[in-house]
């Protein structure tokens, strides 16, 4: 029996920002596009939509003069992306 | 790199490669490691050379022994700004480092309170301890050994320390401070913690 597969985290550049974020406190904007290689407008993109789905939150503010954007993992988005590991290892077996 | 479907397995790499990532972020605490452990040791080491030879009371060495502290915070606070300028993540072992390391100060600030109503160095006594199981529980979240050992290696020290004269007190605490944070400040530089 396979567990439906959560559709926002179900994509590969939204499971790396979920993943990147599960190990640390917080992370900007700059240091996810390092870390995913992906380009500004689709990253921000992608953001917006965990953002909107209540999985990140995301602050913007200035560090010195540069406008910086720092993402964080919020307690529902933990559960979902636990739940999207458990359902994943369904059509593995692990 | 974003792709709208994708398969299981490529899923999990994803997940594992992102982990592994992020946990080998740096957090920087070996430079306080290594900062704090070496006017911890010079302090002790300079009050146990004192009780040693009392005709060095009132010397520049022992009255400016305290200075240490104002230099190492100001030290502390030039690289935390530096680092807070440079990084662009926050690990979450920054927190860990936090919270055991002002749970330490806590402790020490209460035995040296302790101390002038017990007409007795506890503050000294216990250091090795407190500073021992502080690196140790650390170093066993961050699955550091040295820490681990060097933790341990601290706590033993306590149990000289009680049983000793107070020059043996302060000799026991500037050891701690080579045992549980410049030897693992150093291993952690080097290793890139």
């Amino acid at each position: 029996m396979f567990n439906e597969l959560d559709p926002l985290l179900h994509s590969q550049l939204r499971l790396a920002i979920i993943s990147l974020l599960i190990g640390l406190e917080e992370a900007e904007f700059v240091y996810l596009k390092e870390k995913t290689k992906a380009t500004a407008g689709n990253l921000s993109l992608q953001i917006d939509k965990l953002n909107s789905a209540g999985y990140i939150n995301v602050k913007k503010g200035f560090k010195g003069k540069y406008p910086v954007t720092i993402c964080k993992i919020t307690p529902k988005g933990l559960i979902a992306f636990e739940d999207y590991v458990v359902s994943i290892k369904t059509y593995i077996k692990i | 790199m974003d792709k709208n479907t994708f398969s299981a397995t490529d899923s999990l790499k994803t997940i594992e490669a992102a982990i592994i990532e992020a946990k080998s972020s740096k957090t920087g605490a070996s430079f306080y490691y290594i900062l704090w452990g070496i006017i911890l040791f010079i302090y002790f080491i300079v009050h146990t050379i004192i009780i040693l030879k009392p005709e060095l009371r009132g010397t520049i060495i022992d009255t400016f022994n305290w200075v240490l502290f104002p230099i190492g915070g100001l030290l502390s606070y030039i690289n935390k700004s530096k680092d807070q300028k440079e990084e662009s993540y926050v690990p979450q072992l920054e927190k860990v480092y936090l919270f055991a390391f002002t749970g330490f100060a806590f402790m020490y600030a209460v035995l040296t309170f302790a101390s002038n109503y017990l007409s007795s160095s506890i503050a000294i006594m216990f250091f090795p301890l407190i500073i021992g199981s502080t690196v140790y529980v650390v170093g066993g979240i961050s699955k550091h050994k040295v820490s681990i050992f060097g933790g341990i290696l601290s706590m033993l020290l306590t149990v000289v320390s009680i049983l000793s004269e107070i020059e043996i007190q302060f000799f026991m605490a500037s050891l701690a401070c080579i045992a549980s944070c410049i030897i693992p400040g150093i291993t952690m530089r080097k290793s890139n913690v």
